[in-house]
C-alpha cells in the first residue's frame, strides 16, 4: 500500500522504498557541498522557507526535490496535475497531512523506553495499532468525502487507495485480531517433541476471547491433562512465563512489524504530501504578494529552449516582501545566454530568477512568471564569486578556479551551468581570455551556460560568435545613467558604468 | 538406565599413531618443560591445548619417536591428510560428532525424567549413526595411502555393513519418525498448562501477518528482541509436559523405550580411539596449515639413514614465523648442512642476527621430524637423535655471579652426562655471566667434550675463538644486511668467524665508511 504522489505508479520504474523522495533518474553526482552552495546562490532557502512555514519535514523534502530536479517530463506532468488540484483543495491536503502526522506522534508517545520481554512488546504494539486504527478510519472518511472530486493520478489515486485499503471491513478484521492478541483467556500453543525431549515447533493457535470453562466442566469428550503449579513454586511460574514468551515471540515480531509498518506508511504519506503542502503555502504567499504564477512548460533536453515572460526572482520577492521587476527572455535554442552590462543592474537577480524557475519547474512546482518554457537540465550548477577580499588577488583566482574545477568534475552534457561573474577574480584581460577558453569548451561539450559578466572583452568576443550560439542580454539603463533593473536583448557595451556607481556612492565623480 | 560412554569392548583394532596397535609403543624421547621452553615450543603447546581443549595433546607433542619406521607411519597419515582438504574437514567433523555423542550420552544421564533420558539417548545414537555414516562416506571417496587410514577405512566399511549397525540405524530412524509425528496443544494459563491433542495445523501468527500485510513496504526491521535463553526451570517444565504428552501418545513412547533397551551401548571403541588419535594430527596441522598457506615451505624429512649427511633447505623458526606473519613481516629462511663427519655447529656473529633463532630452529626441526610431522623447509634429510638436550642461559636473576656460573656448569654437566654419540645438544650463550676469559676457557672445554662424545650440537656463542676450525666443527656466522642494518636478516652463513659483522654494519649506519668519510670531509 503506497501513495504515488511524487512518482507515477509505473511497473517498469518501481519506487525506491529506501529513498522514496529521490528520483530514479536523479543525477547522483553533485556533492553535498555544491548543493548547499546552490541553495545559497540561488536563494532556494527563501523559497523553501515560504513553502515550509516552519514545518521541518516540508523543508527537508522540498529542498531535496528542488535540488534533485526531475528530467522525466511525465513525472513533471504528474506532479503539476497534482499540484493544481492541491492548490484547488488546500484544506483536504492539510487534513490528510495532519492525520498522518498524528499517527507518527502517537507512535512516539507509546514507544518510549527500552524494548523488554516479547509479551510486553506485544501489548505495546497492540496498543499502538489500536490507536492508529482510529487515524486510519479518519483518513478513510476524508477520502470518502472527496471521492470523485479529484482526478489526477497522484491525488485522485491516493483517495482511491485510501478508500480501498482502509475500508471499514478490513479495519474491523484487524480490530478483531487485536482483541484476541490482548490474550484475555490464556495462550494456546501447538508443540512437537523435539530431539532430546525439548518441546519444539511452538506455534500459536488462535487465542480465545473467553476462558474454555465449559470444556473443563464436561470432561471425557477429549483426553486432556494439566500440569498444575503450586502457589509457592516460583521457579515453575518463571518457567511458565518463559514458555509463554517463547510461544509469543513470532507473533510479537509480526505485530511489532505491523505497527512499524503502519507508522512508516503514515510517515511515507506525509513525506509524499510535503511537496504539495509546501506548494499550497508558497502559492498563497505569491498570490498575496501579487506576483505572477504559472505552470511551466518543460521541453526535452535536446530542444534547448529557454523562454520566459515577466520572470521574477521569487527569492528576492519573498525576502523584500514587495514587488520586483520581471524580465522577458527568448533565447531560442542558444547554447549560451550572455548577460552583460552595468554593475548593480539586476544581472545577478536575473541569473537567480532563471536558476530558481528551472529548479522549481523540475521539482514539479509552478514558477513566478507569466510564462516559462525551458528544456530540462540533467543537473543545474551555479558558479559564483564569493570572496570579496581584493587583497588576495592570486589566492582568490586560485580558489575560484578550484571551485569551477570541482564543478567540472561533475559536469555532463545536458547540464545547466549558471556563472555569476566567473573569472572576475583577476584582471579584465586575463579573466576574459580564461573565460572564453573555458566556457567555449564547456558549451562545446553540450552544457547550457548562462553567463553573467562585467568583463566586456569576453562579452564582445562571445557576442560575435556566429550562428545564434550566444544570446546576449544587457542590463538596461536609461540615458541619464539610472538603472531600471531590467534585462533586455542587446549588444554588450564597452564599459561597466562603474563610474556611475561611484557617483551614486560618493556623491561626486571624483577625479 | 544411564549408559556410560565407556564400554567394555574389544580394544582398538588399529592405530594412526603407531605402526602396531597391539605391541607396546615404540621408543620415545620425552622433552621436559625446560627443553620445550628452550626450543620455544612451550607456547605453541599451550596454544594447541587451548584450541583443542577437549583433548590433552601435551604429552603426545612432547614425545618424539626415535624409530624411523614409527616416524614413517605417522608421516604417511599426515601426508594423506595434507593432500586432501576434504579429508581434513572430514577429520574435524568426526571429532565434533564424537564430542557431540559424548555430550548427549552424558546429558542423558543427567535428565530427571525417564522420557527425557530416553530421548537424549536416542539423540546420541542418531548423532553416532550420522558420524559413522559420514566418516565412512568421506573415507570411501578419499585417496589414501597411509596404512593407518587405510585400516580405518576397512574397519568402517565392515562396521557399517554389520547387521548390528544396520539394525541400529533402522530402529533409530523409525523411532524418531514416530516421535516426530506427535502433536500436542498446550493451553498456557496462570499457574496451569493444559495438555490436549492438537489437530489444528494453522499458525495464528501467519493469519495475523497476512491481515497486516497490506501495510508492508520495504524490508522488515529488526524487532530487537532480547536473545532467548532457556532456563533449567523450563527444562523441568518441558519434562513435566512431556510426561503428559507421552500419556496422550503411548505408542511412539513405547517404541522409544524398546529402542533404548535394545541399544543401551552403540559406540565402537576403534572409531573412538581413532578419533582421539586424530586430534594429534589435526592439532599439528592447525600450526602448519596457516604457515603453508602463507607461502612458507614444509616438507616430510627423510629419516631413514642414521649416518647420512644432514640437510635442511630453507628452514625457519616455526614460532617466530607465526609472529612475523601476524605482523606482516617477511620470514627469512636458513639452510642446515652437515656431512657425516661434521657434528658441531658453532654459531657466532651479530647480535640480533638470528643466532638464537637458528639454534632453536635446528632443535625444532629435529623434534618435529621425530613427531612424524611436516618440518619447516623445502626438503630435509635428518638423523633421529636418541635425545635432544638443551643448555640455554636463563634470564638474568638476582644472584651472584658465582651462583650463576655454578648453575650454568651444573646444567651443562647434566647435558654432557646424558649425551651420547646419537644425541643432539643445543647450547646457547653459556657462561655469559662470567669474564670472557673464563668463558673462553670453559667454553673450549665443553666444546672439546662434545667433540669427544661425538654428539651433534649447535653451540651459540659470542666468543669467536670457540669457532676455531676442527674437523668435526663447523663455523657459522649470523649476518646483518650490509645496506640496511636496521633490517634483521636472520641469515646464518657458513664461514669463518671474523668478529667484524657487527662493526661494519654499525659504521655504515653512522656513515663512517671510508668512501663516505671521503666525501663528507671537505677538501
Amino acid at each position: 500500500m503506497r501513495a504515488h504522489l511524487l512518482w507515477p505508479d509505473r511497473p517498469d520504474q518501481p519506487d525506491r522504498p529506501d529513498q522514496p523522495d529521490r528520483p530514479t533518474d536523479a543525477p547522483e553526482r553533485a556533492t553535498a557541498a555544491l548543493d548547499e552552495q546552490r541553495c545559497t546562490d540561488l536563494g532556494l532557502t527563501d523559497v523553501v522557507a515560504a513553502m515550509a512555514r516552519g514545518d521541518r519535514l516540508v523543508a527537508e523534502v522540498s529542498t531535496r526535490l528542488l535540488l534533485d530536479g526531475v528530467t522525466d517530463l511525465e513525472v513533471i506532468a504528474h506532479r503539476q496535475a497534482a499540484m493544481r488540484e492541491a492548490i484547488a483543495h488546500p484544506q483536504m491536503v492539510r487534513t490528510l497531512s495532519d492525520l498522518a502526522e498524528q499517527g507518527i506522534v502517537l507512535e512516539r508517545e507509546v514507544y518510549s523506553g527500552l524494548v523488554g520481554r516479547p509479551s510486553s512488546l506485544l501489548q505495546r504494539s497492540v496498543h499502538v495499532i489500536e490507536r492508529s486504527l482510529g487515524v486510519l478510519r479518519h483518513l478513510h472518511r476524508v477520502a470518502d468525502r472527496h471521492a470523485g472530486t479529484l482526478h489526477s493520478a497522484a491525488l485522485g489515486g491516493l483517495l482511491d487507495l485510501l478508500r480501498r485499503e482502509l475500508a471499514d471491513d478490513h479495519l474491523d478484521v484487524l480490530a478483531g485480531h487485536l482483541e484476541r492478541l490482548r490474550l484475555p483467556a490464556g495462550v494456546p500453543v501447538g508443540v512437537q517433541v523435539g530431539p532430546g525431549g525439548r518441546l519444539t515447533g511452538h506455534t500459536l493457535r488462535e487465542p480465545p476471547l473467553r476462558a474454555p470453562a465449559l470444556r473443563r466442566l464436561l470432561p471425557g469428550t477429549r483426553s486432556s491433562a494439566a500440569v498444575e503449579l503450586a502457589d509457592y513454586d516460583d521457579a515453575g511460574a518463571r518457567a511458565l512465563a518463559e514458555l509463554r514468551e517463547q510461544a509469543l515471540t513470532p507473533i510479537t515480531e509480526i505485530v511489532a512489524q505491523a505497527s512499524t509498518d503502519i507508522v512508516a506508511l503514515l510517515g511515507h504519506l506525509r513525506r509524499e504530501l510535503a511537496l504539495y503542502l509546501g506548494g499550497i503555502n508558497l502559492h498563497e504567499r505569491l498570490t498575496e504578494l501579487g506576483l505572477p504564477v504559472c505552470f511551466p512548460t518543460p521541453t526535452p533536453r535536446h530542444e534547448g529552449a529557454l523562454h520566459a515572460s515577466d520572470l521574477v526572482d521569487v527569492g528576492l520577492a519573498l525576502r523584500t516582501g514587495g514587488a520586483v521587476v520581471g524580465n522577458d527572455l527568448d533565447a531560442g535554442t542558444a547554447a549560451m545566454v550572455l548577460v552583460t552590462g552595468a554593475n548593480q543592474g539586476g544581472k545577478s537577480t536575473f541569473l537567480r530568477s532563471v536558476g530558481l524557475a528551472q529548479s522549481m519547474m523540475q521539482a514539479g512546482l509552478f514558477v513566478a512568471a507569466r510564462s516559462w518554457r525551458s528544456a530540462v537540465a540533467t543537473h543545474t550548477f551555479v558558479h559564483a564569486q564569493r570572496d570579496e577580499d581584493p587583497t588576495l588577488r592570486h589566492g582568490r583566482l586560485d580558489a575560484e578556479l578550484a571551485e569551477l574545477s570541482r564543478i567540472v568534475d561533475h559536469l555532463r552534457p545536458g547540464d545547466l551551468l549558471l556563472c555569476n561573474e566567473s573569472f572576475g577574480a583577476t584582471n579584465e584581460r586575463e579573466g576574459s581570455l580564461l573565460a572564453h577558453e573555458v566556457l567555449t569548451a564547456i558549451v562545446d561539450a553540450g552544457v547550457r551556460v548562462v553567463f553573467v559578466t562585467h568583463l566586456s572583452d569576453v562579452a564582445n568576443t562571445l557576442h560575435r560568435e556566429p550562428g545564434g550560439r550566444v544570446h546576449t542580454l544587457i542590463a538596461e539603463r536609461t540615458a541619464d545613467g539610472a538603472r531600471t533593473f531590467r534585462i533586455r536583448p542587446g549588444a554588450p557595451e564597452p564599459t561597466a558604468y562603474g563610474s556611475d556607481l561611484y557617483v551614486e556612492v560618493f556623491g561626486d565623480p571624483g577625479r | 538406565m544411564s549408559p556410560s560412554p565407556v564400554h567394555e569392548r574389544a580394544a582398538a583394532a588399529l592405530s594412526l599413531l603407531f605402526p602396531d596397535p597391539a605391541a607396546a609403543p615404540p621408543p620415545r624421547d620425552q622433552l621436559d618443560e625446560d627443553a620445550l621452553h628452550d626450543l620455544a615450543l612451550d607456547g605453541l603447546l599451550t596454544d594447541l591445548a587451548a584450541r583443542r581443549r577437549e583433548h590433552d595433546l601435551t604429552g603426545l607433542l612432547a614425545a618424539r619417536l626415535t624409530d624411523p619406521a614409527a616416524v614413517v607411519h605417522r608421516q604417511a597419515v599426515f601426508q594423506d591428510l595434507e593432500a586432501d582438504p576434504h579429508l581434513l574437514a572430514a577429520g574435524e567433523r568426526l571429532l565434533e560428532a564424537l564430542q557431540r555423542v559424548r555430550r548427549l550420552l552424558a546429558g542423558a544421564a543427567g535428565r530427571t525424567t525417564v522420557h527425557q533420558q530416553r530421548l537424549w539417548h536416542l539423540q546420541a545414537a542418531r548423532a553416532w549413526i550420522a558420524a559413522v555414516g559420514r566418516l565412512h562416506e568421506d573415507l570411501a571417496h578419499a585417496e589414501l595411502s597411509s596404512p593407518g587410514l587405510l585400516a580405518l577405512r576397512a574397519h568402517l566399511a565392515a562396521l557399517v555393513a554389520s547387521p548390528e549397525h544396520q539394525a541400529l540405524v533402522e530402529q533409530a530412524t523409525a523411532t524418531r519418525e514416530q516421535l516426530g509425528a506427535v502433536r500436542a496443544r498446550l493451553h498456557l494459563e496462570v499457574n496451569r498448562i493444559e495438555v490436549t491433542h492438537d489437530d489444528d495445523p494453522s499458525d495464528y501468527a501467519d493469519e495475523v501477518a497476512a491481515a497486516f500485510a497490506r501495510f508492508r513496504s520495504g524490508p522488515p526491521t529488526d524487532p530487537d528482541l532480547p536473545p532467548r535463553r532457556r532456563s533449567d526451570a523450563l527444562e523441568h517444565l518441558d519434562a513435566a509436559v512431556l510426561d503428559h504428552i507421552a500419556h496422550l501418545h503411548p505408542t511412539p513412547f513405547a517404541a522409544l523405550a524398546r529402542f533404548v533397551t535394545r541399544h543401551a551401548v552403540f559406540t565402537d571403541e576403534t572409531v573412538e580411539h581413532a578419533g582421539r588419535e586424530l586430534v594429534f594430527f589435526l592439532g599439528v596441522l592447525d600450526v602448519v596449515g596457516p604457515l603453508r598457506r602463507a607461502g612458507l615451505p614444509f616438507c616430510y624429512p627423510d629419516v631413514s639413514g642414521d649416518d647420512a649427511d644432514v640437510e635442511v633447505v630453507d628452514t625457519f623458526d616455526l614460532v617466530l614465523a607465526d609472529a612475523l606473519l601476524t605482523r606482516g613481516q617477511p620470514v627469512v629462511t636458513n639452510d642446515l648442512r652437515l656431512t657425516a663427519e661434521e657434528r658441531v655447529l658453532v654459531v657466532t656473529g651479530a647480535n640480533q642476527g638470528g643466532k638464537t633463532t637458528f639454534a632453536r630452529t635446528v632443535g625444532q626441526v629435529h623434534h618435529l621430524a621425530g613427531l612424524g610431522a611436516p618440518v619447516p623447509g623445502r626438503r630435509a634429510r635428518l638423523r633421529l637423535p636418541d635425545r635432544i638436550l638443551t643448555a640455554v642461559a636463563r634470564g638474568e636473576r638476582l644472584e651472584d655471579r658465582r651462583g650463576r656460573l655454578l648453575d650454568d656448569l651444573v646444567r651443562i654437566r647434566a647435558v654432557l652426562d646424558a649425551a651420547g654419540p646419537r644425541s643432539l645438544v643445543i647450547a646457547n650463550e653459556l657462561f655469559r655471566s662470567t669474564t670472557s676469559q673464563d668463558a673462553a676457557v670453559l667454553g673450549r672445554r665443553v666444546l672439546d667434550r662434545l667433540v669427544a662424545i661425538g654428539a651433534s650440537a649447535v653451540v651459540v656463542t659470542f666468543l669467536d675463538e670457540l669457532a676455531a676450525p676442527a674437523p668435526s666443527v663447523v663455523s657459522l656466522v649470523a649476518t646483518l644486511d650490509a645496506d640496511e642494518p636496521s633490517r634483521r636478516t636472520f641469515r646464518v652463513e657458513r664461514r669463518a668467524a671474523d668478529g667484524r659483522a657487527d662493526a661494519r654494519a654499525i659504521a655504515r649506519r653512522h656513515r663512517l665508511t671510508a668512501a663516505e668519510l671521503a666525501t663528507r670531509i671537505p677538501r
